[in-house]
């Protein structure tokens, strides 16, 4: 299996099975341009998020395998899960799936962040977003 | 972790791609509407062309909205046989939002009409809702409006008189919002005593209840914000068939179909209406079996004409059970109407049918689907839920609606609209 050389941000390296870095459109178009050779700089996306992206794709594309004996409620639990995150978290996850062009999980984090506002009033979303930006800052 | 990526989510989220992505998945237009005030750049997102654009393609939202009205308290006074319409008592306790394609019904913030009044929805198009104001009792006072930004506007009085205006459920009624002109054109069917009319009329008359009436158009641009009257329907000015245009007239008695285009303001008809069951063999031994039609509704998509109609059993002269509901296709090489698809009402199971009462029924067709629903009626006295045919995937849908078994819930489709947030009344 032909691997593919991820680094985040700070640095770290990831390896990964080239069918899953091919998920992110982004590295795809990235690895039709550069090659294989050298290892893909992702700027935008830190350690900690790079590794929950590969998490995801990861569950997904197994669970799309023949032969997977993943229920569609097991695969609905992996989601929830997965993005029962603070919000800081939740959205590096929106601007990283963004980024890297992953359309499932971009769908998956963007249909989360719409759910947590969608009942509140402006003032409180203004203050989960300005609050979020703080405890990262 | 590290500062460098972290820093700024919530201007990164700002991005408009992204904000009118997460916005789209927003499926109450009205949580959308308030949800403007967070910033200046949602503010401008949500109004942007853009916006609109993107919320036109999301699958989840490209669908039909029904506004039903419902009443979960009874007044004690409704006697069992009291057959009398009351559009002016108040009859919701609240607001539900059924979405065919999405689940529901579940409660929402949707207005129905103009605040304080008794608005009941007769006909939409690409985003606005018309409706007759019940509050005026006499005359025909209708209204346009834009549920999802809730504006509204009253219609001057169109030129029928008192004694011609029918209740809801026999008001003939339908428009057309062309929405990249911002204009609409609405227009009401009615039957005039002709004994009463001008002398000189040449239209065709109808006997009913031992009168002659006639068929006239009366037609509301909003451009020119002024009511026109036109020519009553006569044999020998009408185009005969094809039918033309969106204004749609059926009598009865004479199988008659007539058809008025607002736009050339001519008349066309078509006079073999009836469905009958040619061929009762086929259905021998089966559910249908001894089908004959009740209470005709003829409707126009995408150019062609249909017909829909309740298949009912006589059981004897006066009695009858309701088997289901049909749609057909007008065919003029064959000179008749070709079966499209049939539902039986146990199959539209989720929603408990009384199979025996008489309704008066209301259609409308919102994009691809047609909605089937009863106008509020004191006998009926009950839950009727609507459903909708998809005509595109030719399926038929009833809402769900498991946590009300059991509860005396009386419900009216208000009105069924393509939610849109840029259409003005």
């Amino acid at each position: 299996m032909v691997k593919v050389t991820l680094k985040s941000a700070e640095g770290d390296v990831f390896e990964v099975d080239e069918e899953l870095a091919l998920e992110s459109l982004m590295v795809k178009n990235m690895i039709e341009d550069v090659g294989l050779d050298s290892a893909i700089s992702l700027p935008n996306v830190s350690s900690t998020i790079l590794a929950k992206v590969i998490e995801y794709i990861k569950f997904h594309m197994d669970a799309q395998k023949d032969g997977s004996k993943k229920t569609s409620e097991e695969i609905k639990a992996f989601d929830d899960d997965f993005v029962n995150v603070g919000i800081p978290t939740l959205f590096e996850m929106v601007l990283a799936s963004n980024y890297l062009n992953v359309k499932s999980l971009l769908s998956l984090t963007c249909n989360t962040v719409a759910n947590m506002i969608k009942t509140k009033p402006p003032a409180e979303v203004k203050e989960m977003f300005t609050s979020a930006k703080q405890a990262k800052a | 972790m590290d500062q460098s990526c972290c820093c700024g989510a919530f201007e990164r989220l700002q991005e408009e791609d992204l904000v009118l992505y997460i916005l789209s998945f927003l499926h109450n237009l009205r949580d959308l509407f308030r949800l403007r005030a967070v910033c200046k750049s949602w503010y401008r997102a949500v109004l942007s062309r853009r916006f609109i654009t993107v919320y036109a393609s999301s699958p989840s939202l490209r669908q039909l909205w029904c506004a039903l009205r419902v009443r979960t308290e009874v007044p004690d006074d409704i006697g069992d046989f009291d057959n009398y319409y009351d559009y002016r008592m108040t009859l919701q306790n609240h607001v539900e939002l059924w979405r065919p394609k999405d689940g529901g019904p579940e409660s929402c913030c949707l207005t129905l009409g103009p605040q304080g009044s008794h608005f009941v929805g007769l006909c939409s198009s690409n985003g606005l809702v018309c409706g007759r104001l019940m509050e005026h009792e006499s005359s025909l006072a209708l209204a346009v409006g834009n549920p999802i930004t809730n504006s509204w506007r009253t219609l001057p009085p169109p030129p029928i008189e008192e004694c011609d205006v029918l209740p809801p459920p026999s008001l003939t009624i339908s428009m057309l919002h062309d929405q990249d002109q911002g204009s609409y054109q609405i227009v009401v069917l009615y039957t005039k005593d002709s004994d009463a009319g001008p002398a000189d009329e040449i239209g065709m008359k109808f006997f009913s209840d031992e009168k002659m009436y006639l068929v006239y158009p009366v037609q509301y641009d909003s451009k020119a914000g002024i009511w026109e009257s036109g020519l009553p329907f006569s044999f020998d000015t009408s185009q005969g068939s094809p039918l033309r245009g969106n204004a749609i007239y059926t009598y009865h008695v004479a199988h008659l179909i007539l058809a008025y285009d607002p736009s050339s303001r001519l008349w066309s008809h078509y006079d073999r209406a009836a469905i009958a069951n040619v061929n009762p063999e086929i259905d021998r031994g089966g559910d249908w079996e001894g089908w004959t039609p009740l209470s005709r509704l003829v409707f126009t998509y995408k150019g062609k004409y249909y017909l829909a109609s309740q298949l009912v059993f006589w059981q004897d002269v006066t009695t009858y059970r309701s088997l289901g509901f049909s749609i057909w296709e007008l065919n003029y090489e064959l000179a008749g109407w070709v079966l499209v698809s049939r539902v039986l009402w146990r199959d539209l199971a989720c929603s408990p049918m009384h199979e025996e009462e008489d309704h008066d029924w209301k259609l409308e067709v919102v994009g691809d689907m047609v909605v089937f629903s009863c106008f509020y009626k004191k006998a009926t006295f009950g839950t009727l839920y609507p459903f909708a045919y998809d005509m595109i995937d030719s399926s038929w849908i009833a809402p769900c609606h498991e946590q009300n078994q059991g509860s005396f819930d009386d419900l009216e489709c208000s009105y069924s609209f393509f939610p849109s947030l840029s259409a003005r009344p």
